[in-house]
């Protein structure tokens, strides 16, 4: 432990070269950030037994900066806001701006070429699913490679935090959220989750319950981790790919009806130190999906009937600076496509009503190490605030 | 440093979060742009449509021109002086009448007028009290079956829509009702031109709007269509119409339609609006922002006694069920169509009896 906090420290950054352990997991290199979706680890992330002792501290030579940080900063904003990676270009480090141009390219690409798809054919029911996939997908690339310039720009390399190097076994919290939905009474809700992991597999199931209104949503979620941390194995990337499923009952009992679940979801992070060392520090997330609801009315007649979902949430993170062996301290700002939930999707004034999904925040410490509280915020059909307690246990 | 770093997210999440919620309610302004339909003066008479049934396009001190949106439309005229008012009444059925009460107040004399869809009338106010006009049909009580038809989704096909107009007025129907999206943007130039269209069309056109329609005045429909959401009988079938441009139904409407349901608990009720609150292909989403109030809205229609819903906004066609209701949508207009579903521009008949409920729908394809 107190070798990883000591290299998060400018005097190790950049001077310790990465050394393989004879147990570390080797993983392929890739350039571009599209391949994150389907696991894209370099050779920098190395994993490795967490009861080892040949820990790697996983740092990553850096170019020095050679150019003015209060005008690249100025500079990631304007122009950077039409060409990305302006910041860092003017910090000097043009491999970082070309790389996020390209992201830049690559995000405009996929949202002009799905939103073309999606014109073209009329949205038809055969092709929705590859086009707007593409359109979210690009909206999340052009996102990123801004956010990620002005990220890198702001903060020092010696500024920029670190993932966990492994995940705790058991995680468990209770909260409160407050949702203010115009078309629904509830406004109070009280909440737990638990994560319970063991190895690649993780168990969570999670509830959510009005204390104004007979509304609840219960969900439970198994995941399985191809690669990343765990709490078995360590990783000096917070990179990973999960599989996982989750059903999820929303009854709305005051109103009459209930919405039943079952999705199955990728979740697959790319740490950006992964894809450029200057961009250490944040991370980006594509969790796509598809969910299939049964839909129950309370009526004499006793109606269902069954509807799909469309999903992909993206996510683009900043690790704070208290690395430890499991989870950290992080804030994360992301899009959701989902349209149920309490927070479902924007109201839209124009042509695009209905189709968006919502946005959210949510910011996780450890003041305590295995005590900890998250703030979350989402923006949907419904404002939804909340705040948590957590509790963690760590691998001894 | 953490603190700062911590501290300026948030900021900008209660900053955006403060945006969001005045984004919550974005079908208010045009839910309370419905409550002003068809209230006005024409000099200093004053004037109130009833439920604002039609919407006042001009008015002075000798003419006032209304557009319906129902077959029967109640006006309430109070002055206090003798004066002579022109009528002019656009969107109106073809075999409608109207009749003043009370005698002492009120005097109607039917003039020419330049269409099947055209009313003119001398209206002679006496200053007696307020009078009320009232334009119906004969026949508009009769429990008796009748046919209407269904279009939505013209947009930029406008230049071709006279084509569904002319067969529409080979089907025998009484009224054509329209699920929104008329124009590509709602500017003044594209509403005007579609009331131009409407000119060849042989019976009224009672809709409501779309999100194309939201472009650049949200309330710029009211002057032209008058409400977004109302509700109207004929033939003893209650018809509701709902604005459901913004994939959402405002709050307040939710209270109205309460009113709606349970006057027709017992009866053949339809209910026609833009965005279907659930799409048949939910990937795509072309629906209710939020599942949640799509299911809500759908069992309030379906325990309130709803026979039939029509939706646009999908430029295809899909036969379906929502809640337990018989659900058409119809985007056959002429939009941009959904490709490879086989469906052409094409628009709706439906039979239907007020006791008996809806004996069939059938698609009539424009372009054979």
């Amino acid at each position: 432990m107190k070798r990883i906090l000591l290299c998060a420290f400018p005097a190790c950054v950049g001077l310790v070269a990465p050394t393989a352990s004879a147990q570390s997991l080797q993983l392929p290199r890739t350039a571009a950030l599209t391949s994150a979706a389907t696991a894209s680890l370099t050779s920098d992330a190395k994993e490795s037994r967490a009861d080892g002792d040949n820990q790697d501290d996983g740092a990553i030579p850096v170019t020095p900066v050679t150019g003015s940080r209060p005008l690249a900063v100025v500079g990631s904003i304007v122009p950077g806001v039409l060409l990305h990676g302006s910041g860092q270009w003017l910090l000097g480090r043009r491999k970082t701006a070309h790389r996020l141009l390209l992201a830049e390219a690559a995000g405009v690409g996929g949202v002009l070429g799905g939103l073309a798809g999606l014109a073209v054919t009329g949205a038809s029911r055969y092709l929705v699913i590859p086009f707007a996939w593409a359109t979210i997908a690009g909206v999340g690339l052009f996102g990123f490679s801004l956010i990620a310039d002005i990220h890198a720009t702001v903060l020092t390399d010696e500024q920029k935090g670190r993932a966990a190097t492994l995940t705790a076994p058991v995680e468990v919290s209770v909260g409160y959220n407050h949702v203010y939905d115009p078309q629904f009474r509830y406004r109070n809700f009280f909440k737990h989750t638990a994560t319970f992991r063991t190895g690649a597999w993780a168990f969570g199931p999670r509830l959510e319950s009005a204390v104004d209104d007979k509304n609840y949503r219960l969900s439970a979620d198994v995941a399985y981790r191809f690669v990343g941390p765990r709490p078995d194995v360590r990783s000096n990337s917070g990179s990973f790919v999960d599989a996982a499923v989750t059903a999820t009952r929303h009854a709305y009992v005051s109103d009459g009806f209930a919405i039943t679940t079952v999705e199955a979801t990728a979740r697959a992070r790319l740490d950006l130190r992964d894809f450029d060392p200057h961009l250490s520090g944040g991370y980006v997330q594509l969790d796509p999906g598809l969910a299939v609801s049964s839909i129950r009315y309370d009526l004499p007649t006793d109606e269902r009937e069954l509807t799909d979902l469309l999903l992909m949430r993206m996510t683009y993170g900043i690790y704070l600076n208290r690395p430890t062996d499991v989870a950290g301290d992080e804030i994360a700002l992301y899009y959701d496509h989902r349209h149920d939930g309490y927070a479902a999707g924007l109201k839209l004034t124009g042509l695009g009503s209905g189709v968006p999904g919502h946005f959210g925040t949510r910011a996780r410490f450890w003041p305590l190490d295995d005590f900890g509280f998250s703030l979350e915020g989402e923006v949907g059909s419904a404002l939804v605030g909340g705040l948590s307690l957590w509790y963690r246990e760590r691998k001894q | 440093m953490m603190r700062t770093r911590t501290l300026k997210p948030l900021v900008g999440a209660l900053i955006v979060g403060s945006f969001a919620a005045s984004c919550l309610d974005v079908g208010e302004d045009r839910a309370r742009a419905d409550l002003e339909v068809g209230r006005g003066a024409a000099g200093d008479v004053k004037v109130r449509v009833v439920d604002g049934l039609a919407t006042i396009r001009s008015a002075s001190d000798s003419e006032l021109r209304l557009w319906n949106s129902a077959p029967t439309v109640a006006i309430e005229l109070t002055g206090e002086t003798s004066r002579t008012l022109e009528l002019t009444l656009d969107n109106a059925m073809p075999a409608g009448q109207l009749s003043g009460e009370p005698a002492s107040a009120v005097t109607v004399t039917a003039l020419a007028a330049e269409r099947p869809t055209q009313k003119r009338y001398s209206v002679e106010l006496t200053g007696a009290g307020p009078a009320t006009l009232r334009f119906a049909t004969v026949s508009a009580l009769d429990r008796t079956a009748f046919r209407f038809a269904v279009l939505s989704d013209v947009q930029e096909a406008i230049d071709d829509v006279r084509d569904i107009y002319t067969k529409v007025n080979d089907e025998g129907v009484e009224f054509l009702l329209g699920a929104g999206d008329l124009t590509q943007q709602g500017t003044v130039e594209q509403l005007e031109r579609y009331q131009a269209e409407l000119r060849s069309l042989n019976v009224p056109y009672y809709t409501t709007l779309g999100n194309h329609e939201l472009g650049q005045n949200p309330t710029l429909w009211h002057d032209y269509f008058g409400r977004g959401n109302f509700s109207f009988e004929y033939h003893a079938v209650r018809f509701t119409m709902l604005d459901s441009a913004s994939a959402t139904i405002d709050p307040m409407v939710y209270g109205w339609l309460e009113g709606w349901l349970e006057s027709s608990q017992d009866g053949t009720h339809v209910v026609a609006m833009h965005i279907p609150p659930t799409d048949p292909i939910g990937v795509r989403n072309g629906s209710f922002g939020s599942r949640a109030e799509a299911a809500k809205l759908l069992r309030r229609l379906a325990a309130g006694g709803v026979d039939l819903t029509l939706y646009g906004h999908i430029h295809s066609y899909y036969e379906f069920d929502n809640g337990g209701v018989p659900a058409y949508i119809s985007g056959g207009g002429g939009a941009i169509p959904e490709r490879f579903d086989g469906v052409g521009r094409h628009f709706l008949t439906v039979d239907v009896h007020p006791d008996n409920g809806v004996s069939s729908v059938r698609l009539v394809a424009v372009d054979d």
